[in-house]
């Protein structure tokens, strides 16, 4: 098949909402790109811009399938793969109306991975098209992974999991992909900061902070951390050993005093 | 980042100042004067000539002319030297658009002193080739012909390669840092970095401190410019920055990695960075437009961090002024009021935009919350979630109570909720003098002045034979040396 009955069927098989076989397609549709040198664009007028138009445009589908078949390590080179459409010269190509859908489906994915850091140099990459952070929030896009971050980070988790489960509020449906993981993530979050800032909380609490509905569920979740189980009450572990910091500390007294006669000594 | 300019000039101002001359033929002695160091320094692979030479350059750099590079650029390549040399030539009379008329004109204003000298020159060694191009890239920086400084590039690039002597290394760095400088005057970013590797590569190898740190901090301006911040900080991950490398060009890496870092979140590597960054910082006048980058940044750290910066660091003559917009968002910051914090962001957005430091300003909104439940757990030993909730004007109870758990876990705050109760209880302050903290305080300072001792006997120079010399003039000395020692024994013994 060539390359271009390849790409009508892919883009009817998308827009029937036909994932799987898209999913198939697309690895001989790669190949037969990267036959024609047209996966990497280059900024040289060799290649006709509508046909870097095109490339883009496979592309994005790809990055929306693996979404929508949810494999990530899949969209995040997909992502990859697209970056240097998105960052052409001005006037090169125009651009895409998925660029932003997909670069904050691709924040999310960060968020949902907890890489903090890498979400943030990705918002200053944005700088390169002129954009500060303040003017991504009206993007109605991009403003979603970045209010989620500021909860995030303010550790106000309620409101995630509102937004988060009042679905009709995205302005696409693949946002809505991200609920399970994105609430896993901020699940072992808030039990990292129950653990600093309680000794010991009822297990209704405990079911009711971290969102989660039934008593198995909790339990099944509990597993994960070191935490001990009694009448209904989670103790948090917390192991102070400061007898034996002691012991160890005298010792360290006289290795240090040591240490600077020494030092006293090549000196004078 | 644009008032950093100042401390990546070679600008090192020292004690020794040359004679005011405002002569060509003054100025051109000067030069042969840095030539002969520079050979001389080539000769006993030892750096400091060149260093000196670099010191005093600050001093003279104004007055070059294009006569003086003329006439120097005929000092030093001679007439009847090999191909290279008169291609060199060539190229470098090319650059500077002397056409062969003039140069003519101003051989024979030096041939009085040059004449002699001259005839028996032959062709220039490596260092003072280099040094050449080095003067040529000076005199266009400073005569804002960046476009043809971009286009020179390529040769001393060229140049550069065709040498292979270790002691080129200072003079290598500051071409490099020219090369760089002109490209990012002409907003033409991307093509130098495989020539910055290939030249950090090369230097690595050949173990030459300066091209490597220079090169490293080079690679790193241009990823931070063009916002490729993974790429930056892949580029710190996989090498190492020579420490020993000169003070200004530590400074500007530790500037940049605390930019990096900032941007991941990672404020407390962030935090001690810039403050190394700025205790590197070359204590002149030239170097003031860093310094007031670097603060600029380290003020935004410490808010970040939940710090309110020290009143006093505002109130420096040299960085009042431009600090004003910072000092705005300080203020908001501490009061912890979203509307103050707003206006200023109206008002200095620009400036900061400018500072490239608007996204990290952008980030402190949150903060306002972190120091409020901050000045809360310092002012109440005990206080309902539900009054928190009303001072901090937060949506429910639910939520501050998720917001506690997260600034204790943070370390923002030293305190315990309890949930029954609902309230958050703060934890009595220590006794810092019953823990472990002073004594390993107190040791790390000991091991610093240790090493800081250790490292200025390292630094010492001991010029050959000279001690030698003066021990057998002065054996009065050696006797009261004996005499001390003697006494000092003897008081032992007591």
């Amino acid at each position: 098949m060539s390359l271009e009955q390849l790409t009508t069927e892919l883009t009817s098989h998308f827009n029937r909402d036909d994932y799987a076989t898209c999913a198939k397609l697309l690895t001989p549709i790669r190949i037969a790109l990267i036959e024609n040198g047209l996966l990497v664009p280059r900024s040289n007028s060799r290649v006709n811009p509508n046909d870097m138009v095109i490339t883009r445009s496979i592309l994005e589908i790809g990055a929306l399938v693996s979404i929508n078949t949810s494999n990530s390590q899949e969209f995040s080179n997909y992502i990859t793969l697209l970056r240097p459409f998105y960052t052409l010269d001005e006037g090169t190509i125009p651009e895409s109306n998925n660029r932003n859908k997909l670069l904050s489906l691709y924040l999310l994915l960060l968020l949902t991975k907890g890489d903090l850091a890498l979400f943030h140099i990705e918002l200053e990459k944005f700088q390169n098209f002129g954009k500060s952070v303040d003017q991504l929030e009206e993007d109605e896009y991009l403003s979603i992974p970045i209010k989620f971050e500021k909860w995030i980070i303010d550790g106000d988790f309620n409101k995630v999991y509102d937004t988060l489960s009042s679905k009709h509020k995205f302005p696409c449906k693949e946002f809505n992909l991200f609920e399970p993981d994105l609430l896993n993530s901020i699940r072992v979050n808030i039990s990292e900061n129950l653990e600093s800032a309680y000794s010991s909380l009822p297990l209704e609490n405990l079911k009711m902070l971290l969102f989660l509905k039934t008593n198995d569920e909790t339990r099944e979740f509990l597993k994960g951390f070191n935490w001990s189980l009694a009448n209904g009450i989670v103790y948090f572990n917390r192991n102070p050993n400061e007898l034996q910091e002691e012991i160890t500390d005298e010792k360290l007294i006289i290795r240090n005093a040591l240490g600077y006669a020494k030092e006293m000594e090549s000196i004078i | 980042m644009t008032q950093e300019k100042a401390v990546q000039a070679p600008k090192k101002v020292d004690t020794t100042l040359p004679e005011e001359d405002n002569e060509t033929v003054d100025i051109l002695d000067t030069f042969k004067e840095f030539i002969s160091l520079i050979e001389k320094s080539a000769e006993d692979f030892d750096a400091r000539y060149i260093l000196k030479v670099f010191r005093e350059l600050t001093t003279v750099r104004k007055e070059i002319s294009s006569d003086t590079l003329v006439s120097l650029i005929e000092y030093v390549y001679p007439e009847t030297g090999n191909s290279k040399t008169s291609s060199t030539k060539g190229y470098l009379f090319q650059t500077l658009s002397v056409d062969p008329s003039s140069e003519m004109d101003t051989r024979d204003d030096v041939e009085g002193n040059g004449e002699k000298v001259e005839s028996k020159r032959s062709d220039p060694i490596a260092e003072v080739d280099i040094f050449i191009h080095l003067l040529v890239q000076i005199y266009l920086h400073d005569q804002k012909q960046y476009k043809k400084l971009h286009a020179f590039n390529m040769r001393c690039i060229d140049a550069l390669k065709s040498y292979d002597r270790r002691t080129m290394d200072y003079i290598q760095a500051k071409v490099w840092y020219y090369i760089f400088r002109s490209c990012e005057l002409v907003r033409d970013l991307i093509p130098i970095r495989a020539e910055l590797m290939r030249a950090l590569r090369t230097a690595t190898l050949r173990h030459d401190t300066e091209t490597r740190a220079s090169t490293i901090s080079l690679l790193l301006r241009d990823y931070l410019l063009t916002n490729d911040i993974n790429q930056a900080y892949n580029l710190v991950e996989k090498t190492e920055f020579p420490q020993d490398a000169s003070n200004s060009v530590v400074a500007r890496y530790y500037f940049y990695l605390a930019r990096i870092q900032a941007i991941q979140l990672d404020y407390s590597s962030a935090n001690e960075c810039v403050i190394a960054a700025i205790r590197k910082c070359p204590q002149t006048k030239s170097a003031l437009g860093f310094l007031q980058t670097v603060t600029k940044l380290h003020i935004l750290i410490q808010l970040l961090t939940g710090e309110v910066p020290d009143l006093t660091t505002f109130r420096d003559p040299h960085l009042e002024s431009s600090l004003t917009p910072y000092l705005a968002v300080t203020r908001a910051v501490r009061l912890g009021d979203l509307k103050i914090f707003n206006a200023a962001l109206e008002k200095y957005g620009g400036h900061l935009k400018r500072d490239e430091n608007y996204n990290l300003v952008l980030r402190l909104r949150q903060n306002v919350i972190k120091t409020g439940i901050r000045i809360i757990s310092l002012a109440y030993k005990r206080i309902s979630l539900k009054d928190i909730c009303i001072k901090l004007h937060l949506d429910s109870e639910i939520s501050s109570e998720y917001i506690v758990a997260k600034a204790i876990k943070d370390g923002v705050i030293d305190a315990s909720i309890n949930h029954k109760a609902g309230y958050m209880q703060s934890k009595e302050l220590l006794d810092v003098y019953s823990t472990r903290a002073p004594q390993s305080e107190f040791d790390r300072r000991i091991k610093f002045c240790m090493s800081l001792h250790d490292d200025s006997v390292k630094a010492m120079r001991y010029p050959m034979n000279m001690n030698r010399v003066e021990d057998k003039v002065d054996p009065e000395a050696r006797e009261r040396e004996q005499e001390l020692i003697q006494y000092l024994q003897d008081a032992d013994g007591f």
